[in-house]
């Protein structure tokens, strides 16, 4: 008892906190993981009107899930209601093995239907979401139309 | 008592499974290598005219559902994640859509309605090869939804897996009600069924005939363990053998001719044999140790049971004629409940380990290796093993009070069909006729 006072309780911790550093690293990680798809080639993103073929991409082997101009969204190459993608996304298999969704979305989506997508992909366990994007496309010109539908 | 051995017990119970070449399911359905095969059961559509049928149709998918789950071979998928905007028949239906979900089979079906029976039109397809390897109707009276569900999961368990289901077998066991106990017998799913026994007090150790139409079991009902048969039919009660003391853990048979039992009439618990009438017709053991819990293999060239000639409870094997007894397990210091494989190369059994747990072990007899079936949930005891050999069904006391589980062999998926009351002694009945 007598050697109580020479608890560690009082000594100057001499460890360095390495917490900050690896949260750090890991939203590096994050980023990188979201971004290096985004590098990669680029897909023609301006989608074809509802009675057109949805893009050609190889659906067999990765989750694609496109968002037309016209507010359609398709799961693969089939017509999916918008209000069930949280649905389809959060409980999808397939998204829980390959942990990536590419979204092919039209750039004149409303911001906030993208990001309920990319929530539900989230809760569907993707780690990756790969925005199909096309590098040749003129950037958007005035304000962005904020309702689907609208843009025409 | 590793999982490679539980994977070289799965590879050497597949010894006679030929027509697993041709099915979706390729290779093992347990073992370390084993990922669970998707498969995407849709909601029943309704045919013209059986629009009424919408809860029966509700019904079915979701116990057909719960079935396949139960034996671990399958990975039942969210129905949330269906698009099913599809048809119902090979040409019909996009197999994309179900890449995409990462359906590997997909089961899609139609009620209708046929002659006063509710008629199931049922479509099984291996999703990346487009392929519909199955197409029937199964029918069932309007009021055994539960009976047609499990027809409909049989169907669908050996398009995919080439082996017969279990899905329309029974299990027997016993249950407390109310200081007494009875013996109950339920679908694998833990419904359905009922109480079969009424009064005498306790009830014990049910254990099904071979064509299941009858359960033999010991009832104090006239104060003594005295051996009984229980046709399920009618519910008539036979009283097979009153002899003084212990009429215990009695065994039809699988030719149905005879029965195994512990008698302690001369003093010490031996195993006798009965005709199926009762009469007595051999003792088959004797030692100053205790012998008990027989279990016929079966060819019925053999009966397992457990002595304590050695010292302490082990496992041992003799001719079902008698003869000098093979001792089979030589690992811990109690070893009980033998339950033979329906290939007769294996024994699961209940055993207690270095911790004084019980749980459940499964010993290939051709090899002697044992591979432990479950660990670190409570204590699990009394393994009896399904028909097709690929499930077994134990108590346990994981969650307090005594359930059941219904279990792979290899442990890896593990069920409590049993809620609230205290259950014991399961016997997984026979295939149905």
């Amino acid at each position: 008892m007598a050697f109580a006072s020479r608890s560690s309780g009082n000594a100057p911790m001499s460890d360095i906190n390495v917490t900050p550093m690896v949260d750090v690293m890991l939203v590096l990680l994050v980023i990188f993981m979201v971004t290096a798809p985004l590098l990669q080639q680029g897909v023609k993103v301006d989608l074809p009107d509802a009675q057109a073929e949805p893009m050609k991409t190889s659906t067999e082997e990765r989750l694609v899930l496109t968002l037309a101009k016209d507010g359609k969204a398709y799961l693969g190459k089939t017509e999916v209601p918008v209000e069930r993608i949280t649905d389809l996304l959060s409980a999808n298999e397939k998204l829980k093995i390959d942990k990536e969704l590419y979204l092919h979305a039209d750039q004149e989506l409303p911001y906030g239907l993208v990001v309920r997508v990319m929530a539900a992909a989230k809760a569907g366990g993707a780690e990756t979401l790969a925005m199909v994007t096309d590098p040749e496309a003129p950037p958007p010109r005035g304000a962005i139309p904020l309702a689907a539908g609208s843009g025409k | 008592m590793t999982r490679c051995s539980v994977l070289v017990l799965a590879l050497s119970l597949l010894a006679a499974g030929a027509a697993l070449g041709q099915a979706p399911i390729v290779g093992d359905i347990e073992g370390k290598e084993f990922r669970p095969f998707p498969i995407a059961v849709t909601e029943l559509r309704l045919a013209p005219g059986a629009e009424g049928h919408k809860s029966a149709a509700q019904q079915l998918v979701k116990i057909v559902r719960a079935d396949l789950d139960l034996t671990g071979a399958f990975k039942v998928l969210d129905p949330k994640s269906f698009i099913d905007t599809d048809g119902l028949t090979q040409s019909t239906v996009r197999f994309p859509d179900w890449l995409n979900i990462g359906a590997a089979g997909l089961v899609k079906a139609q009620l209708k309605e046929e002659g006063g029976k509710l008629a199931v039109e049922l479509h099984g397809f291996e999703v990346a090869s487009a392929k519909e390897g199955l197409t029937k109707t199964v029918s069932g009276a309007k009021d055994d939804v539960r009976g047609l569900a499990h027809a409909l999961s049989d169907e669908i368990y050996r398009y995919f897996t080439g082996e017969p289901g279990v899905f329309r077998t029974r299990i027997a066991f016993v249950r407390k009600v109310q200081g007494e106990k009875h013996v109950f017998v339920t679908d694998i799913d833990g419904q359905g069924g009922g109480q079969v026994t009424k009064g005498g007090g306790l009830n014990l150790l049910p254990s099904f005939a071979p064509d299941g139409r009858s359960l033999v079991f010991t009832s104090y009902r006239l104060d003594n363990p005295d051996l009984y048969e229980l046709a399920l039919g009618d519910g008539s009660l036979k009283r097979l053998s009153s002899r003084p003391g212990l009429n215990t853990g009695g065994r039809i048979s699988p030719d149905g001719s005879k029965i195994a039992l512990t008698l302690s009439q001369d003093g010490n618990s031996e195993i006798y044999l009965l005709d199926r009438g009762g009469g007595l017709l051999k003792r088959l053991t004797s030692s100053w140790g205790i012998d008990t819990s027989p279990a016929w293999s079966p060819d019925g060239a053999n009966i397992a049971f457990v002595s304590s000639r050695a010292g302490n409870p082990q496992l041992y094997v003799m001719g079902s004629s008698g003869g000098e007894p093979k001792r089979v397990t030589f690992q811990g210091t109690y070893n009980q409940t033998p339950a033979y494989s329906p290939r007769g190369t294996h024994l699961a059994f209940t055993a207690r380990d270095e911790r004084n747990v019980f749980d459940i072990f499964v010993l290939d007899l051709r090899t002697n290796q044992i591979a432990r079936v479950t660990q670190d949930q409570g204590n699990n005891e009394e393994p009896s093993i399904a028909p097709n050999g690929r499930m077994l069904v134990f108590s346990t006391t994981r969650s307090g009070a005594r359930q059941l589980v219904v279990s792979n062999l290899d442990g890896t998926k593990q069920t409590v069909i049993t809620t609230g009351g205290e259950h014991s002694s399961p016997s997984w009945g026979p295939f149905v006729k």
